[in-house]
């Protein structure tokens, strides 16, 4: 009988305590104003607390902070490799596609010579590399020098028979067309020193930073993409400022084009053919009297030599 | 000792749900359920859900304390025995 009743009486005391708490807190949803002001006055030390928690520059309180901070920028980077990783392998699909395709399409690969930097921008002027190939391993003047498969960072200036110098295409006086994707305009690009170049695009084309930079002359040329725009609107063009994505010094070897992609003008373009057709065309004495000798012919030899 | 225990489990309570350190909350809450009930949560819960201005929509915090409350002394003599329990 007393087990029932201390039972019962248990069973009276949490129906009481669920009651008045249920009644206190439909009283508070009634009126929430009421209940909100008295906690704000109960809570007041407490809000102190926190507050001083979240905010001083206390030791523990800050050793908390930085650790959560931490913890979640280390979530962040875990959410950004895991990104990463799956972009790896799109962009190694879309290479062995892209190559299948040039395959297909017949382009055939550029033969190069691999190199390695023996000298750079600390023996050497800015912009400048030194690579140990030279013209006994086939490397000619004008030849483009890669890093990695696609990304070009400049043209060989001098070659001796053992080492040759590139000049990167950020040096100032460099100049070239280029292509820039995205927006999709060709545009000049200039060197502007200390291992940074410009693009000048008319304003009004929507130029934006990670836009990538290709030199279409230079097959693949991936120069690098825009880091910096400057965007005045009382000047008609706006700039789009690019530098390597990878760092002259942290750079062992490169690759060399075999093919120069020096460009010449148009004049001296057709000065070249004309002399070079000139060459062909011309004949010895006797290779024209033989010729005259025979009718027809001769008479559309004699323009020709004209 | 053992009241200095409940104050610093209970002050714990209060700062890690207002840190939203929900798992060493839940941890003080247990220990603060088994070793002196949940009553004294009720009055928290209601607190905090008025500080944080749940009473304009449901103040969750309350209704699941109050659950709490009873889920706790239902499962508490079964746990510690019925002799352990001070009333």
């Amino acid at each position: 009988m007393k087990v029932r009743s201390r039972h019962n009486s248990k069973q009276q005391r949490i129906f009481r305590v669920v009651g008045i708490s249920i009644a206190v807190i439909l009283f508070g949803m009634i009126m929430p104003r009421l209940i909100s002001t008295t906690v704000s006055v109960v809570m007041t030390p407490v809000h102190g607390i926190n507050q001083w928690f979240e905010n001083s520059s206390s030791l523990v309180p800050s050793f908390f902070r930085d650790r959560r901070a931490l913890q979640a920028q280390i979530n962040d980077l875990e959410h950004q490799l895991t990104l990463s990783e799956r972009s790896t392998l799109t962009q190694v699909r879309l290479a062995q596609e892209n190559d299948r395709l040039r395959k297909l399409l017949g382009a055939d690969e550029e033969e190069r010579v691999v190199a390695a930097i023996t000298a750079r921008p600390n023996e050497l002027p800015y912009d400048l590399l030194q690579i140990d190939r030279g013209a006994d391993h086939g490397i000619e003047i004008g030849a483009p020098v890669f890093i990695g498969k696609d990304m070009v960072i400049g043209l060989i200036v001098h070659v001796t028979p053992k080492y040759s110098f590139a000049e990167l295409i950020t040096t100032p006086g460099f100049s070239a067309s280029a292509f820039i994707a995205g927006v999709n305009v060709v545009v000049s690009m200039e060197g502007m020193g200390g291992g940074v170049a410009r693009v000048r695009v008319p304003q009004g084309v929507p130029l934006s930073v990670g836009d990538l930079v290709y030199l279409p002359s230079v097959e693949p040329g991936v120069f690098g993409s825009i880091a910096h725009l400057e965007n005045l609107p009382t000047q008609p063009e706006q700039y789009g400022y690019i530098s390597p994505d990878t760092s002259l010094s942290s750079i062992y070897w490169v690759s060399v084009g075999k093919q120069s992609q020096l460009a010449r003008s148009p004049a001296e373009i057709d000065e070249q053919v004309r002399a070079i057709v000139e060459q062909s065309l011309s004949f010895n004495s006797e290779e024209i009297s033989i010729t005259t000798a025979t009718g027809t012919a001769t008479s559309s030899e004699e323009v020709v030599v004209e | 000792m053992a009241t200095l225990l409940a104050i610093v489990l209970y002050v714990s309570i209060c700062f890690s749900i207002m840190q939203n350190w929900l798992l060493f909350a839940s941890l003080c809450i247990l220990m603060f359920s088994v070793r002196y009930g949940a009553i004294m949560l009720i009055p928290l819960a209601i607190v905090l859900d008025g500080y944080y201005g749940n009473y304009h929509t449901i103040p969750y915090l309350s209704f699941i304390t109050v659950w709490w409350y009873v889920v706790v002394e239902y499962m508490r003599p079964k746990i510690l025995g019925p002799d352990m329990i001070k009333v």
